[in-house]
């Protein structure tokens, strides 16, 4: 039944098997004359008949076979050599056989055009969730416009042409009347269409609900009869499936663009909030020492209140710069501004800048040599290491030392900041990298630091796991053994540059 | 006669701040607050200017333009002012012509150190150049081609010297990575910034006791290296 019905679904583009099976059918008729009746040998004409109109349209198979019983009675219904039927019942006969083959014939070729048109059902539906698909996965509209494309000129082997939005072809380009004559109309335009048939293209307008999002042109053809063959509603649908697709792609898009501009606007409201709150502090400082300066005379007094004055806008511009490059890396679609830093230098600038603000303190360093270059923007990574020497001191009795190390572990550079200070509660190990965090001094216990955590404004940490997020580094806190912090960076191993060594 | 200084400066607050503190020290401070100005001072002041203090946004302008203005007629000494998060631009003067630069907030102190490094380079610059270095036991002999630590001779590579001595030549100022790499390794190299840190690395394993705190070869971060100024 299979086999039957792939046969229905051949085009009926050559005779030339029909013309065989009836040269064969006459054959056998003549060859068994004489040893079968005349009604047997009227089923062998029906089988041939029935056989050939697997190939040939119903008005071909219904001529070819009256013209079959026709040469039957010349030839077998005697009297033979006439057309004349001498025997009632051979009448019967020869009006049966015609009958049933005219029927048969007309059967054959409608069952036929059902397959064909079942099988391109089963085609159209194919490249349509072909199509889909292959749209679903694309990741940016252009890359949908070119699936759409190469699909439709691989399946009706035409050039097409894809206008989206207000995109227009110049008025230089071929399909420039046939484009400016479509945007006049609601339909399909070019052969056939009834409208503009003289383009020599097909265009359509690509349409997502009631919404115009652009036009597509299906042509023109290399050789100008190949056009009417593709039907115009099949490819209409085609065309609507990609509008659909498109258009959910463009509107996905809009709204994740606008979920994220909402997301950065309270995260900006928020950020600036804390900022004029963490500002006044240091401000009003800097107004009571400077005040208290214009009133005294004393030498000390004026010293302390000058000393005071440093400190707090050394205070405010180390927090203006953490929340400049907090905005900048928020707003940072654009790559990092990356060159290959030595890891000897990135701590060199950390410990300078720490030594200058904090000269009576005790800073130890450990860099082995022959650290692998990184690949990192420098001033990021010198921010963030400075702002964890900075808690490191801050958060650490004036007494005890701190420590900058790296090291180098298969590849991977890690640095580590440590200190002895108060430590952090394990369950705050990482919820102090959320922005606006500090752990607050009553979950410490005591402590004579209380002074010094109410400083800041918790962007600190915030900024650094933005900036090691932003290397693709990790950066997390551990207990350091025998009391206190450690902090550690890693980033993952990096190709390194090309290099010839030169000889010592 | 006093030095005259011309201040390019904005910021009408730090400008008078600046300007109080030079003259404190010394200096005759001309202020200027846009380009148009500036230019108007260079051109037309009865004394001539010595150095210029320039900072980099202008309303009127980028400082760049200024310098660039200012490179094609005099040599006169800039010194750049600006603010941190924009290290392109700093390398961009200094690669332009400009002398060094300071990043805001800076001290009055540190900002007259740097003024007197570019003043007394100026003075060298038109006399011999400068071939012998000799700073806290490190000294360079540029034209023997001899480097001794402490008085015990080091031996270095040929780039390793080479870029000794391109550090020698400016000792106290800024040398950018372009500067650099241009003329140790060819200005076909200007992009290889990983040959410089390599370099680096290996010259302060020889010359540091402790690389990581260098007191001779310093970093500055995105911007180039600096040889401290001889005593």
């Amino acid at each position: 039944m299979q086999s039957v019905l792939a046969l229905l679904r051949m085009r009926t583009s050559s005779p030339w098997p029909a013309l065989l099976i009836w040269l064969v059918t006459a054959g056998a008729i003549v060859a068994l004359d004489g040893w079968w009746n005349l009604g047997n040998l009227a089923l062998l004409l029906v089988l041939g008949s029935t056989l050939a109109s697997f190939w040939l349209t119903a008005t071909a198979s219904v001529l070819a076979s009256a013209l079959a019983v026709a040469l039957f009675n010349w030839f077998l219904v005697p009297p033979r050599y006439t057309l004349h039927v001498q025997l009632h019942q051979d009448l019967l006969l020869l009006a049966t056989l015609l009958g049933t083959s005219t029927l048969i014939s007309v059967l054959t070729s409608r069952l036929r055009q059902h397959a064909q048109a079942q099988a391109e059902q089963a085609r159209q539906a194919e490249r349509l969730q072909q199509l889909a698909s292959r749209l679903q996965h694309a990741g940016s509209v252009s890359e949908q416009v070119q699936f759409a494309r190469d699909l439709l000129q691989d399946w009706t082997g035409l050039p097409i042409t894809l206008w989206l939005g207000k995109d227009a072809p110049a008025a230089s380009h071929p399909l420039h009347r046939a484009w400016l004559a479509s945007q006049q109309e609601q339909g399909a335009i070019g052969p056939g269409t009834g409208r503009h048939d003289e383009i020599g293209v097909w265009v359509l307008p690509l349409r997502a609900g009631v919404m115009r999002i652009g036009t597509l042109a299906l042509g023109p053809a290399s050789d100008p009869n190949t056009l009417p063959h593709w039907p115009l509603d099949r490819l209409q649908a085609l065309v609507r499936l990609t509008a659909d697709e498109v258009q959910r792609l463009q509107s996905g898009l809009q709204t994740r663009q606008d979920q994220d501009r909402l997301q950065a606007q309270q995260l900006r409201n928020t950020l600036l909030a804390a900022i004029s709150h963490d500002y006044r502090t240091p401000l009003a400082t800097i107004t009571g020492a400077a005040s208290s300066l214009q009133d005294t005379t004393d030498l000390a007094q004026v010293q302390t209140a000058a000393r005071t004055i440093l400190d707090e806008t050394e205070h405010l511009h180390r927090m203006t710069s953490n929340t400049l490059q907090m905005a900048r890396l928020d707003t940072l679609d654009a790559p990092l501004q990356t060159s290959w830093e030595s890891v000897e230098e990135l701590c060199g600038a950390v410990l300078a800048g720490a030594r200058r603000r904090h000269p009576d303190r005790q800073i130890e360093t450990h860099v082995p040599a022959g650290l692998p270059l990184l690949g990192c923007d420098p001033v990021l990574v010198v921010q963030l290491l400075d702002n964890l020497i900075e808690n490191a001191l801050r958060y650490s009795p004036p007494d005890q030392a701190v420590a900058l190390c790296a090291h180098g572990n298969s590849g991977a550079v890690q640095f580590e900041v440590l200190d002895r200070g108060i430590g952090i509660p394990p369950e705050w190990h990482n919820k102090v990298f959320d922005p606006f965090r500090r752990v607050l001094p009553e979950t410490r216990g005591d402590t004579g630091f209380a002074e010094a955590t109410r400083r800041g404004m918790g962007l600190g940490l915030a900024l650094c796991q933005a900036i090691a997020r932003a290397h693709h580094a990790h950066l997390w806190i551990e207990d350091r053994e025998g009391g206190g912090t450690r902090v550690c960076l890693r980033f993952h191993e990096q190709t390194q540059p090309a290099f010839n060594p030169e000889a010592p | 006669m006093s030095l005259h200084v011309l201040l390019v400066e904005d910021d009408r607050q730090l400008r008078q701040t600046l300007q109080a503190a030079l003259q404190a020290h010394g200096y005759a401070v001309t202020g200027s607050a846009s380009r148009a100005d500036a230019e108007a001072v260079l051109r037309h002041h009865p004394q001539a200017i010595d150095l210029v203090i320039l900072d980099l946004g202008l309303p009127d302008a980028d400082g760049s333009e200024l310098l660039a203005g200012l490179r094609q007629q005099r040599q006169t000494p800039v010194l750049v002012i600006s603010a941190r998060h924009d290290d392109a631009g700093k390398v961009k003067l200094l690669d332009a012509g400009a002398d060094d630069y300071l990043v805001k907030p800076f001290s009055v102190q540190e900002l007259l150190a740097r003024m007197r490094v570019c003043l007394r380079h100026r003075g060298m610059a038109v006399q011999a150049p400068v071939l012998h270095y000799r700073m806290n036991g490190l000294a360079v002999d540029v034209a023997a081609h001899r480097v001794s630590l402490q008085g015990e001779p080091v031996h270095l590579t040929p780039t390793e010297f080479r870029l000794l001595a391109r550090l020698v030549r400016q000792a106290g100022q800024v040398v950018t990575h372009r500067q650099l790499l241009a003329d140790v390794w060819g200005p076909e190299h200007v992009d290889q910034l990983q040959y410089l840190r390599l370099y680096m690395g290996q010259l302060r394993a020889k010359l540091e006791a402790r690389p990581a705190e260098p007191q001779w070869l310093l970093t500055e971060p995105g911007v180039g290296y600096r040889l401290v100024e001889a005593a």
